[in-house]
């Protein structure tokens, strides 16, 4: 599908690849010696990656349809503040962009530029079908299809449409993910920013966004 | 020597201040979601945000002028509570009060709108001049009854200092200026409504309004330093009003209870009452709570 | 784009969304204000477009309920409805006694759960935390029943051509009638914060005015129009399913303010509940849930043309179908009440309007965005 290859895959402070998970490989089933402590490095990244995760804000855009679940995830059935995740009114103050559903190209521009505006780091939940492969809309004139190739999803929530519990599951994944230091896609869209645009322009005709605009 | 003994308490003062004030926030918080029947955050969420935001990778700046709105914020907060005795008797709550400091904190209070709306307009954010036209004219209403209220009590005392305004209540709890001078306390009390900016008079940062007001365009550490400053103006405002009107605190449990309850008189308020607009506010506050603080002098001063 | 203003230097301009806590979806308001008044506004949309009534053309019939029950989200039901009401007029089908009932009890349970959200949508676009949530709980609690009745949290697609998927569960209706007094036992709270709260009758009494020579100029409907004083209601003008042979009243108000429109709600949910719990007694107890169609990969119609109605919370609903005798509908047109609201009404009434009542008033019409763009 992309324009050109991505590029090499880059690789975090700690030497590992971006994206790689841990397979369950000999050295990883059995101990190899004492556990050694953490670096100086390691633990403050640990400490800010604990932070962050405890502390998410949601980015108050309903994209799609999902959005009509999220009123019932923010109130009394099914708190999400309990977990520490609020909702963050503008774009400079949250750092989860819930992209809830299907995405027809007039909001992928806003999109893309509500999430350039968010200050690193920052991560990408999209919930339903019509973000993974175009759900019942693969043959709208009008909405794109995959969204990893415009924006880089962390977690994917399927269900058409994902019910609450679903994405309550998806966020504990999502800070999982973060305390481990794997949520890293807004690494990746910075490091593969020329393949990332070269799909947006070519699905938004009238392309008048500035080059980058965080 | 002494002096920088002084600022050595004092500086133990306003990191108390600053905990207390995040915790309160959490509670209020967790008090909320109660209400509205949620299990809500936990009470320490505050000090995670507060972390979260210190470790936001990226800071916007918009220039120079951007960065007032956060310092104007805190040193607002943090000049009331250094000027204002908040334990009496204990050093790091002694601070540095002194003869006409009453003035002064009056004029910190205003420090944090107006850094706001300086700062918030290098954004260059629409939302900004909309907030902070709307958090000044209601700042200049709300400060009628207060300074009215302030005026009464002063009258009576004959003193500026806010030291000698909470021994002159020392005498047992029948001494309070809550009960000697009900007016005054009225209308001072509903002006704090106004003050602590929680409904009905949250139209600064309106959320489905002008989402956050001045603050738009403020993120990561930005937010952070706003929010320690947030945290603290609002246990300085509340020693403030401990020490006008109920006597003040010789320990720090008392501090500590006292001021929880008078937080919790604009939470109660807040939880169950819708937003005003910005014009209908500054009526409300120009109508009787004025009216109770013109009675309030008249019966100081005869 | 660029919109021509002639005074730009006196007026400040400012997008409300599309992201922006303070819209009522993914739609976006241009306006210029001085000072804190709104001189003019523009509702821009376009950003919950899919084309569904393209996407129909391309469909067998069967295959498009998956389609329309997502033009509108909180109240999908009406959608569904009407494109089986229409299809099966133009096919010549009658769906038995049984399934006319069923059909009733979902349109009214959907128009129930988003009545009922509004109310919190209203009373939360003023600031007001604790109702949004409380009545989100009781929406979550109508959508359990859907649930269990259709298997389905949102969307159901529980009617099919001839009739309705399945019947009742046992024992549904104990559950739904306790549902309903969760409802009854909460709305006096609400009643006490909202209506009867003198902050609250401030902030929205005389502001978000409608004009009754609007009605004819522009097809109002809904509680936008019974505000103004207008009993009009599809269900009763225009009788369709099992609603002839209910008791339920219309309810108007006068003033046509955000205050007149949100009462009319209030007391709509009363009627709703009231309505569901006739159909549930009045109910035949057996007998066949859907009519025999059509084998539905090789169905098709013949030549002909309706307008099916129906009435959904926000107002009057419609299906305009056309069939040319092929296995997929030729043309079809959905009137959504919100279209004319978000658009021609919206825009008359944002002028002179406070930015701070911005948000209140689009809730109070209602208008949602995907039944504007479809
Ligand atoms: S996956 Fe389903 S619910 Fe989600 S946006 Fe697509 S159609 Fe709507």
């Amino acid at each position: 599908m992309g324009v050109e290859e991505k590029g090499k895959v880059p690789l975090l402070p700690s030497g590992v690849p971006v994206g790689s998970k841990p397979h369950a490989t000999d050295s990883t089933l059995f101990a190899q010696g004492r556990p050694k402590p953490l670096s100086l490095d390691e633990s403050v990244a640990f400490i800010k990656n604990w932070f962050r995760a405890q502390s998410l804000n949601v980015m108050a855009y309903g994209t799609g349809c999902g959005s009509i679940e999220l009123g019932p995830l923010g109130t009394s059935r099914f708190d999400m503040e309990r977990f520490g995740i609020t909702g963050g009114p503008t774009p400079r103050q949250s750092s989860v962009l819930i992209i809830s559903g299907y995405l027809s190209v007039k909001t992928l521009k806003r999109v893309i530029r509500s999430y350039e505006q968010m200050p690193n780091p920052r991560w990408v939940v999209a919930l339903g079908s019509c973000t993974i492969n175009g759900g019942m809309y693969w043959d709208s004139y009008s909405t794109i299809k995959i969204l990893d190739q415009y924006l880089p999803v962390d977690v994917y929530v399927n269900g058409c449409m994902p019910r609450p519990e679903a994405l309550i599951a998806g966020f504990k994944d999502l800070m999982d993910m973060i305390k481990r230091g794997e949520a890293n896609g807004y690494i990746e869209y910075q490091n593969n920013l020329d393949w990332y645009r070269a799909n947006q322009r070519k699905v938004i005709k009238d392309w008048n966004l500035p080059e980058y605009s965080w | 020597m002494e002096l920088l003994l002084q600022i050595l308490w004092s500086s133990i003062g306003v990191l108390i201040a600053v905990a207390y004030g995040l915790l309160t926030g959490g509670i209020v918080r967790k008090l909320f979601a109660r209400i509205q029947g949620r299990v809500g955050p936990p009470v320490y969420q505050g000090f995670i945000d507060l972390g979260k935001n210190f470790f936001v990778r990226d800071n916007i700046s918009h220039g120079p002028m951007f960065y007032f709105g956060p310092a104007l914020r805190t040193a607002g907060g943090v000049g009331i509570f250094l000027f204002i005795p908040a334990i009496v008797g204990w050093a790091p709550g002694e601070n540095f009060s002194f003869a006409g400091d009453l003035l002064l904190v009056m004029y910190f209070m205003f420090f944090g709108s107006l850094g706001m709306a300086l700062g918030g307009s290098a954004g260059g954010h629409p939302h900004t001049p909309i907030g902070a036209g709307r958090g000044l004219s209601q700042m200049t209403a709300f400060e009628v009854p207060f300074i009215l209220a302030v005026i009464a009590l002063v009258a009576d005392t004959g003193s500026f200092s806010v030291h000698d305004l909470t021994l002159a209540q020392a005498g047992g709890f029948l001494e309070w200026n809550l009960l000697t001078h009900p007016f005054a306390a009225a209308a001072a009390f509903i002006a704090m409504l106004g003050m602590n900016g929680y409904a009905p008079f949250n139209v600064v940062g309106a959320p489905n309004e002008i989402p956050v007001g001045p603050m738009t365009e403020y993120q990561g550490g930005f937010i952070a330093t706003l929010g320690t400053g947030r945290a603290i103006f609002a246990i300085a405002k509340m020693i403030l009003f401990m020490d006008l009107f109920l006597g003040g605190a010789t320990s720090i449990l008392e501090a500590f209870i006292k001021v929880f309850v008078i937080y919790m008189w604009s939470v109660a308020v807040a939880a169950v009452f819708p937003r005003y607009r910005v014009d209908q506010s500054m009526r409300f506050f120009l109508g009787w709570p004025a009216l109770i603080g013109v009675v309030a002098v008249l019966l100081a001063l005869f | 784009m660029t919109i021509e203003n002639p005074h730009v230097e006196k007026e400040t301009q400012l997008w409300v969304g599309p992201q922006h806590p303070g819209v009522t979806g993914n739609m976006a308001i241009q306006v210029w204000l001085t000072g804190d008044t709104i001189q003019r506004g523009i509702t821009h949309v376009g950003y919950l477009h899919r084309g569904f009534e393209k996407l129909m053309e391309r469909r067998k019939f069967i295959q498009s309920f998956p389609i329309v029950c997502r033009i509108c989200v909180p109240e999908p039901d009406t959608n569904e409805y009407l494109l089986a009401a229409s299809i099966e007029e133009l096919g010549g089908i009658t769906i038995p006694e049984k399934a006319v009932w069923l059909r009733t009890l979902v349109l009214e349970m959907s128009r129930l759960a988003s009545l009922v959200q509004q109310i919190g949508g209203g009373a939360g676009a003023t600031g007001l935390g604790a109702v949004p949530n409380w009545t989100y709980t009781l929406r979550d609690y109508i959508l359990d029943s859907f649930e269990e009745l259709t298997g389905g949290r949102v969307y159901h697609m529980y009617m099919v051509y001839g009739g309705v998927r399945r019947d009742l569960p046992v024992g549904f209706a104990e559950r739904m009638e306790a549902t309903l007094r969760k409802i009854e036992e909460r709305l006096p709270y609400i009643d006490k914060v909202t209506f009867q709260s003198s902050v609250w009758r401030e902030r929205t009494q005389g502001v978000g005015l409608t004009d009754p020579a609007w009605v004819k100029e522009m097809g109002i409907s809904g509680p936008a129009i019974r505000a103004m004083g207008f009993a009009r209601d599809v269900r009763r003008d225009f009788p369709y399913l099992a609603y002839p042979e209910l008791d339920f009243s219309v309810i108007t108000s006068t003033g046509g303010d955000i205050y007149a429109r949100m009462e009319i709600r209030r007391h709509e949910v009363v009627e709703s509940i009231k309505i569901i719990r006739q159909v549930l007694q009045k109910m035949p107890k057996d007998g066949p849930v859907a009519a025999p169609i059509p084998n539905v990969f090789t169905w098709r119609i013949p030549t002909g043309q309706t307008y099916v109605r129906a009435e959904a919370s926000r107002g009057e609903m419609g299906y305009y179908t056309v069939t040319d005798g092929s296995d997929k509908v030729r043309r079809v047109h959905v009137r959504g009440a919100s279209y004319v609201h978000g658009f021609a009404m919206a825009e008359r009434m944002f002028e002179g309007l406070n930015i701070a009542d911005l948000h209140p008033t689009l809730v109070s019409i209602p208008t949602c965005p995907p039944e504007m763009e479809r």
